[in-house]
């Protein structure tokens, strides 16, 4: 087998496919590894959906739907298995995460992404967005096969099996918006923005729009769970920027900082006009770096009007995190992001945690400096090793010290 | 009554113009007075400034119901309407009351109007920018044009270097391992004209904001390159009659 380079699985992270391999062998590799913990022999099983939902991309347009419930819990026990804000205030293991995901079961739906109508008279499409835990059957084909998938946005499934019939018999309830948007003629994006704004989730609007539930009827599709999820972000995010504009820049330069399942973030924000920068370092003998003896480090940075130089679902995340507290602030910055991975981040569990975790270093309170290079000299300090100090400057021209010149330096009139 | 009434010969060049505008800013205010047509605005980050001038002579007609009429736009939606401007269509811009009214006619297609709000903004007060330009390179619009295309296969960076000397510019752009080069020179005639006032003058740009200029470049008579080391480059995308739109954009200090 060719070896491939681990710069290149740190920036892919098995969904871009830049090696060119029709799948990720690194995902291939933890699927074989990770049993399901949960052995489920019958085809038939109860319980309370979280809800949980999820479209993969695999096969597309014909995309399989998975309806997930973990059998036999109780609603309360039932919506733990599908929290990521919870989890992250527990700060639940990574272990115990994937023994959540796992030790649900999956009905799996065969479904033309092209026609997501013709879900519409199932019960279970409304249960997957109910506010609450909604009680349900599935019924398969055969026995679940033990195996979980991963593509490191979306949070992991379980053991699935072909459906034969899906039965809700609780009652999905849907928050008043969503019950209106389903059949409206509103465009996605502005759904997606009502949705928000009307406090529903992201997590609800990812598994609607995935769903094939928003948008205008006639160009309705299921979109693969880990596009939804990106898309859903940046459609935030750009109405997020354009809420800001306008608005004054923060005065001061604040760094927040929160760790969560082997994932280090640093925070830098800093007066501006909304620039973001995202360095990602990997260390060594990590889930995308398994045979690398240095560390791997990669940048995206966006401009105020939101044009990226690469998409990042990690990134996305991020930035909704960081948008969402400016926004409450009413107040724009320029933001540098510092993610450092450590091996002890072995499964790739989904973006979430990302969001989440950001979310709450911005709800902490900050370290705040007078000069910008300290406070960037002191995240560099933070990273693990020197060789991932250099990683992250060989990425970042921003971190090595080069600003952005503005046109304001040239023409003092023009400020 | 329209305070203001403009009639345009080629409604493709504003739908190519303005479709660069758009991509470096949302909204903007044009101003019209007895001397012409213009708008000057700076994008969000800073990094560019667009400065959009046509003469009254640029028009075939130019008639304004006081001595300045400013009208805004948000780039968006004029943009919307102006890519419905087709091969021999010529375009009536009209401001009445809150709306901006564009009007595209042509023998075969007849009259087709469009009507847009106007957005009321204060107005940005842009002086002239003012800066010794060291170099300036003319060159047709299909030369600049295919020039940044070659290098945007590349890189992000575009390093413009010239000398006095050898009557050319070198443009590189330089991505992690691989790097491209474009020539032009007024022996090989691919420069219309060359002045360097300097022995070397070099400076780096962010290719970005050139291939946002492309668009713009499509339908123009010529383009000026001007810029000097570590300073700002002004990019003139000149169309017929005298009118202009510059790009101007700020070095990256790499």
């Amino acid at each position: 087998m060719p070896r491939i380079p681990p710069e290149l699985c740190a920036r892919c992270k098995g969904y871009k496919r830049l090696c060119g391999l029709p799948t990720c062998p690194i995902l291939e590799r933890f699927r074989s590894q990770l049993r399901a913990t949960l052995k489920v022999d019958a085809t038939t099983a109860e319980g309370y959906t979280p809800p949980s939902a999820l479209v993969g991309e695999h096969d597309y347009p014909r995309v399989s739907v998975y309806y997930m419930l973990p059998p036999g819990e109780g609603a309360e026990e039932a919506r733990y298995h599908d929290a990521p804000s919870l989890w992250v205030e527990r700060r639940e293991s990574l272990h115990n995460i994937i023994r959540l995901r796992s030790s649900m079961v999956a009905a799996r739906l065969r479904v033309d992404a092209r026609s997501p109508q013709s879900l519409y008279d199932k019960e279970f499409l409304y249960a997957s967005v109910s506010v609450a835990p909604v009680d349900s059957e599935v019924e398969l084909a055969r026995p679940p096969t033990p195996r979980l998938i991963f593509d490191g946005i979306s949070k992991p499934v379980g053991p699935s099996g072909p459906a034969r019939r899906i039965r809700v018999t609780g009652n999905p309830r849907l928050h008043p918006r969503l019950e209106k948007l389903v059949w409206d003629e509103a465009t996605a994006s502005t759904a997606i923005v009502e949705l928000y704004r009307s406090g529903v989730d992201v997590y609800t609007i990812h598994r609607a729009l995935s769903l094939g539930m928003l948008g205008r009827p006639r160009n309705r599709r299921l979109v693969p769970t880990r596009w939804a999820i990106t898309a859903v972000d940046d459609t935030i995010s750009r109405w997020l920027r354009s809420a800001l504009r306008d608005r004054p820049s923060i005065d001061t330069i604040e760094v927040y900082r929160a760790e969560y399942l082997g994932n280090r973030f640093t925070i830098i924000l800093y007066p501006g006009s909304g620039w973001f920068e995202w360095v990602e370092v990997w260390h060594p003998a990590g889930l995308w770096t398994r045979r690398a003896r240095e560390p791997s480090a990669w940048r995206v940075a966006e401009d105020p009007l939101g044009r990226a130089t690469d998409v990042d679902g990690g990134f996305s995340a991020a930035r909704l995190a960081v948008l969402e507290s400016l926004y409450r602030r009413g107040r724009v910055a320029d933001v540098i992001i510092l993610r450092e991975i450590t091996p002890s981040y072995y499964a790739p569990v989904g973006n979430w945690h990302i969001r989440e975790t950001v979310r709450r270093a911005l709800a902490g309170s900050p370290v705040r400096f007078d000069d910008l290079n300290d406070a960037v000299g002191e995240a560099l300090a933070s990273l693990e090793t020197p060789e991932a100090q250099r990683a992250a400057l060989k990425a970042s021209p921003l971190l090595r010290g080069v600003r952005r010149s503005r046109l304001t330096d040239y023409w003092p009139e023009l400020g | 009554m329209a305070e203001l009434e403009l009639r345009f010969r080629d409604a493709r060049v504003w739908r190519y113009a303005v479709s660069s505008i758009e991509k470096i800013i949302d909204e903007g205010v044009f101003i019209a007075d007895d001397k012409g047509l213009r708008l000057r605005a700076l994008d969000t980050s800073h990094v560019a400034m667009v400065d959009f001038n046509f003469p009254r002579e640029a028009f075939s007609e130019y008639e304004l119901s006081d001595s300045e009429v400013a009208f805004g736009v948000s780039f968006k939606e004029f943009l919307k309407v102006l890519r419905r401007a087709l091969k021999d269509d010529e375009l009536v811009l009209k401001v009445e009351g809150n709306n901006v009214v564009i009007v595209f006619e042509s023998f075969q297609r007849g009259k087709r109007m469009f009507r847009i709000p106007q957005i009321h903004l204060t107005v940005e007060k842009l002086g002239e920018p003012r800066i010794e330009f060291t170099v300036k390179a003319k060159m047709l619009g299909t030369t600049f044009r295919d020039s940044i295309k070659d290098l945007e296969v590349i890189g992000e960076t575009l390093r413009i270097q010239a000398s006095e000397d050898e009557r050319k510019i070198i443009m590189t752009s330089v991505g992690d391992i691989e790097n491209a080069e474009v020539e032009l020179s007024v022996d090989t005639q691919s420069l219309l004209d060359l002045e360097v006032l300097e022995p070397e003058v070099a400076a780096s740009y962010s290719l970005e904001y050139f291939s946002e200029m492309l668009s713009a470049a499509q339908v123009a008579d010529s383009v000026s390159l001007l810029y000097a080391s570590y300073a700002p480059a002004r990019v003139d995308i000149e169309y017929g009659a005298g009118g202009r739109l510059t790009f101007y954009v700020s070095p990256r200090e790499e």
